[in-house]
């Protein structure tokens, strides 16, 4: 493994990273980091890759944020359906599941009909 | 399509600590509303994360919307290391979540969620007044129409 100081790696990075072999970087003769090349994924280790995952969720993850105003929802309050909340609140939590599963699969079904027409 | 009672006995009969959140919770308090995932927040202690792990390996998760072929390791080392995925599994999409907007963990959920009965097994289930204040803090359109049914929801209960 090839070693450099911060100073050393930032004046030769490109060199660096040309290389097959992981630098081991140093600062004040401590050991800071790691930089693996990415020449031959499969030798990075486990715990690199787990990282590499956890990106990509996290990546999945962000979203934008946008204010809750009470009278945007107070409008659309104005259009549900008291009927269907009234009719489901008679039901157990059990009943309005079975409900649901029962909801997606017609969807599933309606959506197979739409793509054998296709 | 998910397969609720399948998921649920995964999680349950490995002794996962979690709580339902998201639309599903909805649909437990009410909602008329269609969704398509199980969301979930789990415990994140080393023991709580190896039971998610031993309850999900029979089912194959696998991140949902990650290009094929991914070196992909749920193991508890990962799920440590990290704190929401997204998955299919072959039971139907899970999200198991270490946290949700509001700063709602697992921790917090267990003060703020209802015990109800599913398919013979008792769930933990966010509470309403919970969801609400999650889906307002995660700030999402989508969610506008959510949060209004879910205060109709809260309002019907109130007048009954």
């Amino acid at each position: 493994m090839k070693t450099a100081s911060v100073r050393d790696f930032r004046a030769r990075l490109a060199e660096l990273l040309e290389g097959n072999e992981p630098v081991l970087i140093r600062r004040h003769s401590k050991n800071v980091a790691i930089v693996y090349p990415l020449r031959d994924p499969g030798k990075l280790p486990m715990e690199v890759r787990r990282t590499i995952v956890n990106a990509i969720a996290r990546q999945f993850d962000v979203r934008e944020v946008v204010p809750m105003h009470p009278q945007v929802i107070e409008r659309y309050k104005r259009d549900v359906d008291r009927t269907l909340i009234r009719e489901n609140l008679q039901r157990t939590p059990e009943q309005r599941l079975r409900a649901l599963q029962e909801m997606q699969r017609f969807a599933a079904e309606v959506r197979r009909a739409g793509s054998r027409r296709r | 399509m998910i397969d609720f009672r399948r998921l649920l006995a995964a999680l349950i009969e490995e002794k996962v600590e979690f709580v339902i959140v998201g639309g599903v919770a909805a649909t437990l308090h009410g909602s008329a509303r269609l969704t398509s995932d199980l969301d979930i927040v789990y415990g994140r202690s080393r023991e709580d994360t190896r039971r998610l792990v031993a309850a999900l390996a029979p089912l194959k998760p696998y991140l949902r919307g990650a290009p094929k072929g991914l070196p992909f390791h749920l193991d508890v080392e990962t799920v440590r290391a990290g704190l929401n995925f997204t998955l299919t599994t072959d039971a139907g999409p899970l999200d198991a979540l270490g946290e949700i907007a509001g700063g709602f963990n697992y921790e917090v959920l267990r003060k703020r969620s209802i015990s109800v009965e599913l398919f013979g097994m008792r769930c933990r289930v966010i509470d309403l007044d919970a969801l609400i204040e999650s889906k307002m803090a995660a700030g999402r359109p989508k969610d506008l129409e959510v949060i209004a049914e879910l205060e109709t929801i809260r309002e019907e209960i109130e007048n009954k």
